[in-house]
């Protein structure tokens, strides 16, 4: 389906909506409890906890939570377990190992009062380390752009976690400039040309 | 995304960017021994962005599992409802379109809204729930009406799932979508109704428009 025929659809579906549409009924209690319990019940995953949770310190997504109890086996198969458990654990090491940091960008101090701050990038995420002062005249928002400052690309406004997943599509090392800015709230979503911090990844 | 112009001047006009470190060429990576420690820990999820539940579920963090069921369990259920018009049907389809998710999340795409997977689940399953009642017709006399048709039960997924993104839609922005979309005012009109200037109107309309058209989006 071509974008126009998408958006077309998209208009289409918007003009019929109803208020049935909108009208949301909660599951009723116990549905979670049943999920749960239906869970619980597949086939449990081996693995070295501690290898699991170090490796997820430092994972993008939090630690994974449901590393579960190994089973206890007897006799001859004892030696044949360990060698699968020991395989689960290269492969549960292996899709678990994080990003390694791809690319770093100090961001220094362009307007006063902010403190210097540090983008790492990791995989198709950002994260930046900033202590922001609190402001009232705007938002902050981050942005990737081009040095030639052609292309830009907001990440949104900036979050607690300091974590900005790249939309699909956008290539980092196409746009190496980072920048935080501060944004009155105007309803222009455009780059207000107030940057604060802005650094180049290296 | 918003790709665009910068407003004003260029943005490396002043102060200068620090440009001294890309001068320097690119480094390893492994040369980031962390001048700054980055606090991420184990956080809760109820106050991340839906990325980051996108991302947590694809990678089997199962209280990403539980956090789709806060966000979207009510939209699942919904539809089913809507659907099948049991309510233990509905419960029983909400439960069993929650664990195949989990259980095939190795298909999943993070970058693809998660809300419109889950509810591309729940379509299948309720279409397989409506065949498996035509060819085990129930003894009851009148059931309550149902959207039973496939294609019925699609565009009705699709309107809840857009109705679902608009609720989430700052007011304003959701009240000129409202009003240039549904109610295919003119831009001028919606402008004169709400005090916001044009430009303003057309901002809106392009961004909401761009968070629904995502919210959709489960296909490349």
């Amino acid at each position: 389906m071509s974008t126009a025929e998408r958006d077309e659809r998209l208009l289409q579906h918007l003009r019929a909506l109803t208020d049935e549409d909108a009208r949301l009924t909660p599951p009723p209690p116990g549905v979670w409890e049943a999920i749960a319990a239906e869970i619980d019940h597949d086939q449990p995953q081996t693995g070295s906890p501690e290898l699991v949770r170090r490796r997820t310190d430092s994972e993008v997504v939090a630690p994974i939570a449901f590393v579960r109890q190994r089973r206890a086996r007897t006799g001859h198969l004892k030696w044949l377990g360990a060698v699968a458990a020991a395989l689960v654990v290269v492969a549960i090491g292996l899709s678990l190992r994080p990003h390694a940091i791809d690319a770093t960008a100090e961001l220094a101090v362009l307007e006063e009062g902010q403190q210097p701050a540090v983008a790492e990038l990791r995989g198709a995420t950002l994260r930046i380390a900033a202590d922001l002062p609190p402001i009232s005249d705007g938002v902050y928002e981050v942005w990737l752009l081009d040095e030639a400052v052609e292309q830009i690309v907001s990440l949104g406004l900036v979050r607690e976690d300091g974590l900005y997943p790249l939309p699909a599509g956008v290539d980092p090392s196409a746009l190496p400039v980072v920048d935080i800015s501060i944004e009155p709230e105007d309803g222009d979503p455009s780059h207000s040309g107030r940057s604060v911090l802005r650094g180049v990844f290296s | 995304m918003n790709s665009g112009t910068v407003r004003g001047v260029s943005l490396l006009d002043e102060p200068p960017p620090p440009t001294s470190r890309h001068a320097r060429g690119s480094r390893a990576p492994a040369t980031l021994s962390g001048p700054t420690p980055i606090a991420v820990g184990p956080v809760s999820l109820t106050t991340q962005s839906d990325e980051i539940v996108h991302q947590a579920f694809a990678a089997g963090d199962d209280r990403a599992l539980k956090e789709a069921y806060d966000r979207w369990g009510a939209l699942v259920h919904s539809l089913a409802l809507r659907s099948l018009g049991n309510p233990a049907d509905a419960a029983d389809a909400t439960q069993a379109v929650f664990v195949s998710a989990w259980r095939s999340r190795g298909r999943y795409d993070p970058s693809r809204p998660l809300a419109a997977w889950l509810t591309r689940i729940a379509q299948r399953r309720v279409v397989d729930m409506h065949r498996s009642r035509a060819r085990h017709p129930e003894p009851v006399e009148q059931l309550p009406e149902t959207v039973a048709d496939e294609q019925a039960i699609e565009q009705a997924a699709t309107r809840m799932l857009l109705a679902d993104a608009l609720a989430e839609l700052p007011r304003e922005r959701r009240e000129v979508i409202h009003l240039a979309i549904v109610e295919q005012h003119t831009h001028a009109e919606v402008a004169a109704r709400t005090g916001l200037p044009v430009g303003t109107v057309k901002s809106h309309i392009r961004r909401g428009l761009k968070v629904l058209r995502d919210r959709l989006a489960v296909d490349a």
